[in-house]
């Protein structure tokens, strides 16, 4: 019996590593589902929960953030960044002037070639969208949990920060190293931008890691991203040509 | 709006029913058939032999043309659609399965086995107006298929949707299609039928989404 109502919660898997698949699903009404390599573990949703603040507790007992508790973190957040966390060294919170602040910004051409750019805080899609000068925010890409789209996410970020003020509950705006580039955080960036009209400084926290793989090299990471793109187009028209190629003689 | 001539349509159904062919008119929203289907729109019907309904089709002068979810994906043995138009504007999309597209990466999954076997125990012919004949699911089983598409392909119930399960509400059997929901929708088919039963349509998929209790 196959549930067609399945939601991927989280998905970890790498071709990297010891474990290659590590997904959780939620099959609606049925069970949750932790897949490792070949094994399923079927939680209620209320064992799920005991579970995850289980491996929650013992995370935060071995001090895994150096000294913050990972209720202080957006889960996606550190998902994207799980590779980077066993070299972190250290965690500082430092005050910044908002206008040297930057944002990874994804930029689309010709529909599938996908490029990074630095901006400004106010330069960046959700600062434009609240400020009205700029509607490609609704459409721009970017991770979202399931049924909540960019409007609702950043206007209810927005109502968050003026009602709880910036930051709450320890969350911060998070930086890497030398780097004054925004990993996490860049919406309520937007929406404090947006409240002090640009200028000012903010509370910022600076993961320091004990290598350098985690900094953005926009140009090299462009570069890289063109040459893939490129290499995706030839390889798709050498197939063609080698299709009519061989087809030639029936068409 | 251009619509497929009536005339064309009830010759069709008529010649499927003449070359023995098993298939099953899988809805007929709105009443669409044979009066006001739209130039364009395909009607869906589940068919059992490929082979012999191209052969079946091919012989009344329709053909196979592209398909626009042939690049979707197919999991658990679901066949992938096919479509199937003559000159006369008809376009028959052929269903091997009853499938609906899984909320996580829209992927073509089929109902459960026992969904699948009761569509053919259970078929019946309908004596529609106009002349227009032919198999249909029974009520029970287009009941449900018409839920599972509303959740899944849809992600909302359209108001043809809501009109024929409204029709189709005090003619069903409801234990059966308990039985069939919990296949498709577990613990939640017992809330679904119930928000059916109170015709709270709007709420019926972001309650499924946020659903807990189990």
């Amino acid at each position: 019996m196959s549930n067609p109502g399945v939601i991927t919660l989280a998905n970890g898997s790498s071709n990297k590593g010891n474990i290659k698949r590590f997904v959780v699903e939620d099959n609606i009404g049925e069970s949750i589902h932790l897949h490792i390599d070949n094994m399923r573990v079927d939680f209620t949703i209320d064992e799920f929960l005991t579970f995850s603040e289980t491996i929650r507790e013992s995370l935060d007992s071995i001090d895994f953030l150096c000294g913050y508790k990972l209720s202080q973190f957006d889960e996606h957040f550190l998902k994207e960044c799980s590779s980077h966390l066993p070299r972190l060294k250290k965690i500082e919170i430092e005050e910044i002037e908002l206008s040297k602040l930057m944002c990874i910004v994804h930029s689309n051409y010709h529909s599938d070639l996908n490029l990074l750019k630095l901006v400004p805080v106010t330069h960046c899609p959700a600062y434009r969208f609240l400020t009205g000068s700029g509607k490609e925010f609704l459409e721009y890409g970017q991770y979202n949990y399931h049924h909540v789209n960019n409007e609702n996410r950043l206007l209810e970020i927005s109502e968050s920060v003026q009602k709880n003020g910036y930051p709450s509950d320890g969350r911060y705006i998070v930086l890497f190293n030398g780097q004054d580039v925004i990993r996490d955080g860049q919406h309520r960036a937007a929406i404090l931008a947006n409240l002090l009209k640009g200028k000012g400084t903010v509370k910022v926290m600076r993961f320091y890691f004990n290598e350098e793989k985690h900094l953005i090299h926009i140009h090299k990471s462009n570069i890289l991203a063109l040459i893939k793109w490129a290499a995706k187009k030839v390889y798709r028209s050498s197939r063609l040509r080698a299709f009519y190629k061989k087809f030639r003689g029936f068409l | 709006m251009n619509y497929v001539k009536s005339d064309d349509l009830v010759d069709i159904f008529k010649l499927l029913n003449e070359s023995k062919l098993e298939y099953i008119l899988m809805r007929n929203i709105n009443n669409e058939l044979p009066n006001s289907l739209e130039i364009g729109k395909d009607i869906d019907i589940l068919v059992k032999d490929r082979k012999k309904v191209d052969e079946v089709l091919k012989k009344n002068k329709f053909n196979k043309i592209n398909h626009p979810h042939e690049h979707n994906i197919f999991l658990y043995g679901v066949e992938k659609f096919e479509f199937y138009k003559n000159n006369e504007d008809v376009l028959f999309d052929l269903n091997f399965q009853i499938a609906v597209k899984s909320l996580d990466a829209g992927q073509w999954i089929p109902l459960d086995q026992s969904i699948q076997e009761s569509a053919w125990q259970n078929k019946r012919f309908e004596r529609a107006g106009g002349g227009l004949e032919y198999w249909t699911l029974s009520y029970e089983d287009e009941f449900v298929a018409l839920i599972a598409r509303s959740v899944f392909d849809k992600k909302e119930f359209q108001a043809g949707y809501v009109s024929r399960l409204d029709e189709l509400l005090p003619m069903v059997n409801k234990d059966d299609v308990l039985n069939k929901l919990q296949l498709i929708f577990f613990k939640y088919a017992p809330i679904l039928l119930c928000q059916i039963e109170r015709q709270n349509y709007p709420d019926i998929v972001i309650n499924y989404l946020k659903f807990k209790e189990y």
